[in-house]
Order: C-alpha cells, then structure tokens, then sequence
C-alpha cells in the first residue's frame, strides 16, 4: 500500500496507537504486531508475492546461521546462498529482459530460439528488500555482525513496512539493534518523525506529482514538442525524481520515528553538488553504501592499481543500472555514471576544496546538466527515443509549451519550488543561520502552511512512486 | 498538536467560505462561464461531452440554422459523469427543449487507461456538492469523496488560484464556447480503438440515468458519436448504441462516417475535427436534429 495514499492514512493510527498501547515489557508482541502490518500491507497488493518476501527472509536467515556453523567451504555456501535469495529478483526482474536480449542477439547471427516469457507482474520493492536482506547475509558472511538468532526479529528488519516498497536499504548493525531493544515512546522523535512526513508529503504531493503531469505529457509526445519544451521537461523530471524519491525516503523515516525507530537518510541535497562523484554521495545514499560495500570493496576498491579502480568503478554502476531497470537505458545510465566518476577521478575534480561561489556554482550547475541528461536515458522508453529527444534539444530551439500547464499550476510550482530551493541552500550553505526561520512562532506557522499546501496545491489522486517499481 | 489542528481547521473553514464566495461572485473565466450554465442561465438546446463536443459542435451556426440558442457545454477530458452532474444542476432553474450527448467511449464507456480514477470527473461539482444530485453522484463515484468535500481546502484544491486569479484580473469571456481547431492531420495515423478494455460500469450506469433523467423532465436527448478519423466502424460504441436502444433514444452515428473518412484535411488530429470538419459536420447534424426537436414531433 503506497504511503501517499488515503487509504494508508486511514490505517496508520490505528498501527500507531496499537504499538504504542502494547506495554514495553511485552516487546514480542509489539514486534509480532509490526510484522503482521507489514506482511497485511505488502499483501495489499498482491497477496501472493508475500510468499516471495518470506522465502528471501527465511533463505537469508538459514545462510547467514549457516556461516556460523560450516567452516569448511564458506566461500560456495556463500555463493550459493546469495543466488538463492537473489533467484526472485533475477527470475521476476530480468528473466524476460535477458530472454528478449537473447532472442534479438541470436537473430542477430541468424539464429532463432526463443523461450517462452513470464506474463508475471514485478513484486514491489523486491530490489530493495533482496539487496537488504542480503546485506545483512554478507555482513555475517564477512564476520562483520553476529547471526541473528530470532526469526520474529529478522522477520521485522526485511518486512518492516515503512522501508519496504522503496528503501531506504538499512544496514543489520543499524536497524536490528533498535528492533533487539525497542525505545519507549518519544514525544521529541514522534514530533521530528511527524515534520519529516509533512515535508515528504509536500515534496511528492505538491511538486513531484505536480510536475509529473506536464513532463509525462511531454514525454509521451516528444516528436510533436521543441527542444526547449523537451530540455524544459528533462529539467522537470530531474526535479520530479529527486522529490518523487526523497519524499517517499522521508515518509518512510518520519513513519519509522513515529515507531520510535531511526532510518538511515537517502538524500542529502544531491543538486547542489560540486561533481558527479559528489552527486553519488548525496544521492540514494544506501543504495550507494550497498554497492560500495558489497560489490566495490570486494573488488579492491580503490586500494589496487589506478586501472583495476576505474574497472571497479565502471562494474558497480553497470550493476547499479541494472538495479535500477531490466532495460538498455537503464544500463546505459548505469554506464555513463561509471564513465563520467572515472573520468573525474582521472582529472582529480571529484570534490571542490576552495572558495570561490563563483567557480562552486559553476561546477554545480554543470553537474546538474550532466545528471539531468543522463535522467534522460532513465526516463525514456528505449535508447533511440533518448538519442532523439537528445538531439532535439540541440537542434530545436523555441518557445517552451509550459502555457499548457496554465497558470494556477505554473503560480503553485514557483511557489512551491522557491521553497524547496530556500530550504536546500539555507541547509547547504547557511545552516542555523537567519534565527527567525528556527522561531517556535515560525515553525509553528510553517508546519499549518505545509499541511494546507498539500491538500490546497497538492495533486490528491496522485499515483505510485516512481522507485517503488525497481 | 492541538494547536496545530485548531489552526489549520481553521484555515480550511477561512478556504471553503473564500471559494464559496469566489465561485458564487465569479466575473470572469471559466469558473463564471460554468456557475452561470448550471445556476443562471436558460438555452434551448444543450450539447454535453468532452473536448470533442467542445470542438465540433459549431453553436453559432446551429443556432442560425434551428434558430434556437444551442449551448456547447463540453469540457475537455469529461465525459458522462460530469454531463450528469450538470444536467442535475441546470434541471434545477431551466428545461431545455433538447439535449445532444456528443460520445466518447473512454470518458464513457471504458476505463481510460491504467490510472483511470471516475474521481476526476467530479472537479467541476466539488463546488455545488451540496445541491439535490449532486451528492449522490459523490456517493456513486466514491463515498470517501463525499466525505472529502466538505473540506473547504480540498474542494477547492489548486481551483482556488485560478478563481483569485480570474477576480482579480478579470478574464474575459468568450462569445462563444464553440473552440474550432486549427491545423490539419499529416499523417494516415489513426485514433486509438478501445478493443480489450474493460468496461467502466459506472459510466455505462449514468448512460442510462441521464436518459432517465431528461425522460423524467420530458427533455429529448440524442447521442451523437462524432466521427474519428481512421475509424473503420463504431462497434467499440455497441455498449451505448445498446442503451439508446433499449430505451427509445436516437444515436446518431458518424464515428466511421465514408465521409470523414476521406476527408483526412478535415481532422487537427485523429480524435478531434479541426474547424473545417467542424463545420460541416455542423451543417450535417443541423439537418439531422431537426426531427429530434418536440415542434417536429408533433
């Protein structure tokens, strides 16, 4: 059940007050509540693939206590036990992708096989909880953190349902501490859970889901539009993506505080960063920790020769695009970030160490154009529309469609936008500064304002978030 | 937290009683052209539907030719919903001696794509959810919406601008809601065809109700199904065609029409007539109307 919807809202305070009605000393019970929200609101979708989420738990709980146990040959029990828990995730995400690119290559030499394909739908978030529940495997694996040894506990730390449909992906040492102990109710964390909600809720509602009428209009029409309209767009929908996911990422956190539990933060103003390197580090930061740890160390990292780095790099966006999306453009995209690190790395302007606000701009404002073009590859159907639309923006020049949007929509997304960008910059380059904005007064008047922009200019029967389907 | 809700409930009473006013005192634009249909104003003939309605039916003409005011009351991206929503409204203050129902079969018989929520089909009568039929409309729709609506922030959710904006700029009105297109189809391509949709229950359930309705008022109602270029015939209409049938009403079909059909240059695109097509297709519909009318009746 996506947490934008109303459905959702109605549900949550029942799941808030049952939890907290459960007395401290009874913590099982309060655990076992959670699982059963979490497994009832997954199954909400499709009741079935709930089989999916308990298969990958009880294979990663079996591996991760087997490591423990079997000395001898730890290496292919290892491999064995992380392709069995990545088998849904290959057979549901990429099995047709593969047979499709299969097929078409040995056309290609004249050769005509074919399997059949899965007419299956993909299990929501089942990128997100595999790549957590197999984390946490490998960190026992690698000796990093203790076999978990109740099964009630690790049901919770892959099913928790906040995280669930889209991250963020929690780390065993984070998360499972906090479920061993559960904290006592917080009034202050409850508060802070509840403002991370309503700016989540504002950013998806009120400019995400906004945004996305005008660049999905555009985008399914890309051959009638001009270059600006489709630059425009392509601008649009890097703003959409970043508030699509960032607002789910602090819905999903503000939740789990009310709950009394702390998520890792996804986002850290990753439009304002000084390279694409930077970018990496703000941006989807547990999917980046993941890869990192589990794929890029194991590698050699960058504590191996210059080449072999820049090949581990290149590795880990290929399978970060693939993570992404079972299709060319998504990896592509993957590429072409592996490429452009690299690349920095060569020149030495992964960071920005001196003072000029001139010189930072500059190197913000074409870190955003080249993500924003790479957002271009993500967002299209196929490689050649991206080259197209691509194309038109270099070779068509014109008056941008934007009066299409009319002008309530235009008047509530500058609005709107000025504040997120307010927010972004006082928090990046001025925190604590203009003590006004930290008054109780202010406050108090910002969080009403939030909550009336969101059902006075938010777009209510919005749809599913754009990361809930990878 | 006490506070926080006590403020914002106020703000959404503060909303609610400045969009009432705004919607009530509209001086420009759109908001007025459709307070003044549904509450104030009387016109003989009164065509429904969607942008297609909006674009093909030539109301300065047709009122030349029947010499009668014929209303073009389509609204883009509407269909069957909204048409029963302002028929329930205009039922309240006038009787219109005719009522044209121009077809489209997303809008009206299927459901309009993956994400096809009826909810959209109610923007326009948030305002006057609170007018006898109105409410039932909510309630068939979706019964959170009722509830919902009593919300002066959501009734009046990014409406609200526009509304402030036609106050205080004062937008003009048209002379006529007749909006001829301009441009014509390049290519042969050809307007989508609903083939393996599931049918939308609800839209078919208000086919039928605005027939009664209008036969509850002893209003004739035609359907029309304006054409579509491309179209090789309108069995995708069958459901409606079946309706009008069972319960005596005429449809009028030029959805395949050999005509329109041929006359690619008369099509801005494949779903919707540019103002030559319109044009003809108005002096065509005119003649055919003319037996439709109570005088011709008798």
């Amino acid at each position: 059940m996506p947490l934008n919807s109303i459905h959702f809202w109605m549900v949550f305070p029942v799941i808030f007050i049952v939890y907290w009605l459960i007395p401290i000393k009874f913590k099982q019970a309060r655990k076992i509540w959670l699982v059963l929200v979490s497994y009832l609101l997954y199954m909400n979708w499709k009741p079935a693939f709930a089989l999916i989420l308990l298969f990958i738990t009880v294979v990663t709980f079996c591996g991760a206590l087997s490591f423990d146990k079997v000395k001898s040959k730890k290496n292919a029990l290892g491999w064995a036990f992380t392709l069995l828990s990545l088998a849904p995730l290959f057979v549901f995400k990429y099995y047709n992708f593969l047979n499709d690119s299969l097929t078409s290559g040995l056309e290609l030499v004249g050769l005509h096989l074919s399997l059949p394909g899965l007419n299956w739908a993909v299990p929501i978030g089942v990128s997100f909880f595999s790549f957590q529940a197999v984390g946490y495997m490998l960190d026992v694996y690698r000796g990093r953190f203790e076999p978990e040894k109740s099964f009630v506990d690790y049901l919770l730390f892959v099913s928790f349902f906040p995280q669930i449909m889209s991250g963020p992906i929690s780390k065993a040492s984070e998360f499972l501490p906090q479920i061993k102990k559960p904290a006592p109710f917080s009034y202050e964390k409850g508060k802070q859970g509840l403002k991370f909600l309503l700016w989540g809720m504002f950013i998806k509602i009120v400019i995400a889901d906004r945004l996305s009428l005008f660049v999905d209009t555009v985008y399914s029409n890309y051959s009638v539009h001009n270059g600006t309209t489709l630059f425009l767009a392509s601008v649009f929908y890097s703003i959409q993506i970043y508030c699509d996911f960032a607002g789910y990422s602090l819905l999903a956190i503000g939740l789990a505080k009310t709950l009394g539990f702390n998520l890792i933060n996804n986002f850290r103003r990753p439009y304002l960063s000084v390279s694409v390197t930077d970018f990496w580090r703000r941006w989807h930061i547990s999917l980046t920790r993941w890869l990192k740890e589990n794929i890029y160390i194991p590698l050699g990292g960058n504590r191996c020769s210059k080449a072999r780095c820049y090949f581990n790099i290149l590795v880990t966006f290929l399978l970060s695009g693939i993570w992404h999306g079972a299709a060319w453009t998504f990896i592509l995209w993957g590429v072409l970030h592996g490429i452009i690190l690299v690349l920095e790395k060569m020149a030495g302007v992964t960071v920005y160490e001196g003072h000029s606000p001139l010189v930072r701009g500059l190197r913000m404002l074409l870190t955003f154009l080249i993500v924003n073009f790479a957002w271009i590859l993500f967002r299209s159907p196929d490689i050649s529309t991206a080259f197209t639309i691509i194309g038109t923006i270099f070779t068509s020049v014109g008056v941008p469609a934007v009066s299409e949007m009319g002008g309530a929509v235009i008047l509530i997304l500058a609005v709107a936008l000025s504040l997120l960008f307010f927010k972004e910059l006082r928090e990046e380059f001025f925190p604590g500064k203009v003590r006004v904005l930290d008054s109780s007064v202010f406050r108090g008047f910002a969080y009403v304002s939030l909550f009336c922009m969101i059902i006075l200019f938010g777009v209510l029967d919005g749809g599913q978030f754009i990361y809930a389907s990878f | 937290m006490f506070l926080f809700f006590l403020a914002v409930g106020a703000c959404d009473c503060c909303v609610g009683i400045l969009g009432d006013h705004l919607q009530a005192h509209s001086k420009g634009g759109l908001t007025k052209e459709f307070n003044d249909l549904v509450i104030n104003d009387s016109h003989d003939i009164l065509v429904l539907g969607s942008s297609r309605a909006l674009h093909h039916y030539d109301v300065s003409y047709l009122s030349e030719a029947l010499g009668m005011d014929v209303y073009n009351a389509g609204y883009k991206g509407n269909g069957i919903i909204l048409a029963e929503g302002i028929l329930e409204l205009v039922l309240q203050h006038s009787h219109p001696k005719l009522i044209l129902y121009d077809v489209e079969p997303a809008f009206d018989i299927y459901v309009y794509g993956p994400d096809d929520k009826d909810i959209r089909y109610l923007s326009f009568l948030k305002p006057y959810y609170k007018e006898p039929g109105i409410a039932q409309i909510f309630k068939d729709v979706s019964p959170k919406e009722w509830y919902k609506v009593h919300s002066g922030l959501y009734r009046y959710n990014t409406s609200i601008v526009t509304m402030l904006a036609e106050r205080l700029v004062g937008h003009k009105m048209p002379a006529s809601r007749f909006i001829p297109l301009t441009g014509v189809l390049q290519d042969d391509s050809e307007a989508y065809v609903n083939t393996g949709v599931a049918y939308d229950d609800l839209k078919l359930k208000y086919v039928a109700r605005i027939i009664h309705r209008a036969g509850s008022e002893d209003i004739p109602i035609a359907f029309v199904a304006s054409p579509k270029y491309g179209m090789a015939d309108s069995s995708e209409l069958d459901a409606i065609k079946c309706i009008c049938e069972q319960n005596g009403v005429a449809f009028l079909d030029y959805y395949a029409d050999p005509e329109f059909m041929s006359h690619r240059e008369w099509f801005q695109e494949p779903v919707h007539l540019n103002a030559t097509g319109a044009k003809h297709f108005s002096e065509i519909l005119a003649k055919r109307i003319v037996s439709l009318l109570p005088s011709s009746q008798n």
